[in-house]
């Protein structure tokens, strides 16, 4: 089983809690970053080569946004953990289930990670600054029919009460439902209405 | 699933609605009160330079009463949401308008019958509320990580709160013993720290916020923000002790430096307006789109007056593109907007869902408020421009009747909110 994060942040995933002895591959990039080179092609070459058992955990000086989103575009679920200032683990797993699509881009906004959770688009928009976290759920909303499971439900964690997204949703059809509120963050369900 | 948890946990952070409202609906009264007396003392505008009397409370109504007023009804709402820090005594939040509201009418009263005592008096009790507004904010912006741009906005306004609130002072006690030796450049630097640091930086810090979220557009890069209030802060600085120690070339550098910090702003802030997704912003932003043109507008004719070039009058028309022009016109488009906002989540109807303010109020009135404020404002100029007395009334009459649209959409707001507040009890 994976070592539990030094920084408080969202709960673990089961697949990673459950993890057995031997079921991850581990992939340090900090040398190959060091030597100024690009991993991207090291990384996808064990993606590939991945059973859909197989963990892969990367440790990176940093905390990967891109390389999480492509490979959440890619079907696969991802949980990071800052193990110090710089020194970040991410762990990779095929999603089991549908094929994903791949994720949405916004260019006009900053990066920010993505995860698939059973079958559902989690955002995490905490490192973003007002009001960019609400015009990221409002854009994903725009394409959400796409890329939405439950009829179109997402979750997106955020720093801040989004109270300034609830008349927009309203707006929408659309609401939200707060499903965790602690030191660590807010984690909003948005769904569609339900027809009447 | 609205009902229940649409305000879960917002309700901790927005505050009880009568806080920010009773500081928007003194702020609208003033904006009222203000062109009535403006229209009472019109003929004194074109001659009026930085002495006591009725134009200087027409410019403290404006200043203080509404511009003021509406930031610190705004500030304390969008702070608290904006840092997730809650201001956690709320009776504060109310101490604040005790001491404030009440001193700016006998500040603005005793300016204009020229009460020394009273001024002095007025003065202390605004000041009192000023200070304790300024410990709120800084208590909430302590120690806060990330929003570096806005968060310099917030405290740079507060340190020129600080300054502006003793020149303030010192002018009033000069005034009456003329113990100072040049009151005019100490004037000078009381309304540049008042117009262009408390409240242009505050209007600026929030527009990063509040502009984004009106046109659902993404945030400009931090950077941007950033050099803004980086070369807004140095010109003004480089204002201040050039007024004081009489270089006119460093007055010059300021505006200029300032000139490229409010382009920054501009350009961040077109940014915003074309990466927007809400396509029809509406009446707010004509008004807010209009006091971008005016501001720069301003900053150019500041340079001109520096550099020596003012025909006759270009102070007043400077003070009067600042102050209406651009501060009352971008208050004005925000107030369009916050207001709603705010009796929308404060009042939701049936199963929790916030109800359309079209439902509470006749929007047609915040026409009458967006037409009669820009007729106010261009007659306003223009009578200046020429010195034309009954222009100026005549835009008096406009602004005035521009204001009353307002006060009666927000009395409309205020008495839905009683009545459902009422039902819910």
């Amino acid at each position: 089983m994976a070592e539990k994060p030094k920084i408080k942040q969202a709960a673990m995933p089961d697949w990673l809690c459950g993890a057995q002895p031997g079921q991850t591959i581990d992939l340090d990039v900090r040398p190959i970053l060091a030597a100024g080179n690009d991993p991207l092609a090291e990384i996808l070459s064990q993606v590939k080569e991945m059973s859909p058992e197989t963990i892969l955990s990367i440790e990176a000086p940093f905390d990967p946004v891109p390389l999480r989103r492509l490979l959440a575009g890619k079907g696969y679920d991802n949980y990071a953990i800052q193990r110090s200032d710089q020194h970040w683990q991410i762990y990779f797993k095929r999603h089991v289930g549908q094929k994903l699509p791949d994720f949405p881009s916004f260019p006009d906004l900053p990066d920010f990670p993505v995860a698939w959770r059973d079958g559902i688009l989690e955002m995490d928009l905490r490192k973003l600054m007002p009001p960019d976290p609400m015009i990221a759920v409002l854009k994903m909303i725009e394409v959400t029919s796409d890329y939405g499971g439950e009829g179109g439900a997402f979750t997106v964690w955020l720093n801040r009460d989004p109270i300034y997204l609830y008349p927009e949703l309203i707006g929408r059809q659309w609401h939200a439902q707060i499903i965790h509120d602690e030191d660590d963050g807010l984690l909003v369900k948005i769904a569609k209405d339900e027809p009447i | 699933m609205i009902g229940a948890n649409f305000l879960s946990g917002a309700g901790g952070r927005l505050l009880p609605p009568s806080i920010p409202f009773r500081y928007f609906t003194a702020g609208v009264i003033f904006y009222a009160v203000f062109w009535a007396a403006l229209f009472v003392s019109a003929d004194e505008l074109t001659s009026y330079t930085m002495g006591g009397g009725p134009i200087l409370s027409v410019i403290h109504m404006a200043t203080l009463g509404v511009l003021s007023m509406t930031v610190i009804g705004a500030s304390l709402q969008l702070l608290s949401v904006a840092t997730r820090k809650a201001f956690k005594g709320f009776w504060l939040c109310r101490l604040v308008s005790w001491f404030y509201i009440p001193g700016i009418f006998l500040l603005t009263y005793a300016m204009y019958i020229s009460w020394y005592s009273g001024m002095l008096m007025g003065a202390g009790l605004t000041g009192g509320g000023l200070l304790i507004f300024c410990g709120l904010i800084i208590h909430n912006i302590w120690g806060v990580t990330g929003m570096a741009a806005i968060m310099a906005h917030c405290w740079a306004a507060m340190l020129s709160l600080m300054g502006l609130l003793s020149l303030g002072i010192l002018l009033i006690v000069n005034a009456e013993h003329g113990f100072m030796p040049d009151h005019f450049a100490l004037a000078t630097s009381h309304f540049i720290l008042a117009v262009f640091g408390f409240m242009t930086l505050l209007a600026m810090g929030f527009s990063y916020i509040l502009i984004p979220m009106f046109a659902l557009s993404p945030g400009p890069p931090e950077g941007l923000g950033r050099w803004s209030v980086g070369c807004n802060i140095t010109g003004l600085i480089g204002i201040l002790i050039g007024v004081n120690i009489y270089l006119d070339w460093l007055v010059i550098a300021g505006i200029g430096v300032i000139f490229f910090g409010v382009g920054l702003y501009i350009y961040a802030m077109s940014r915003v307006y074309k990466a927007r997704m809400r396509k029809r912003l509406g009446l707010p932003f004509i008004l807010i789109r209009i006091s971008w043109v005016i501001l720069l507008i301003s900053a150019i004719w500041g340079a001109v007056g520096a550099a020596g070039y003012w025909p006759d009058r270009g102070h007043t028309l400077f003070a009067a593109a600042a102050i209406i022009g651009w501060l009352l016109t971008f208050l004005m488009g925000v107030l369009q907007r916050i207001i709603p906002f705010l009796a929308s989540m404060h009042s939701s109807g049936h199963g929790g869902v916030p109800l359309l303010t079209s439902a509470m109020a006749d929007e047609r009135l915040l026409t009458v408020n967006v037409l009669g404020h820009l007729g106010g404002l261009s007659a306003v100029i223009l009578g200046i421009m020429f010195d034309w007395d009954m222009v100026i009334r005549a835009g008096a009459v406009m602004g005035f009747a521009g204001a009353m649209g307002l006060l009666i959409y927000l009395m409309y707001i205020i008495r839905h909110l009683a009545s459902f507040r009422g039902e819910k009890a």
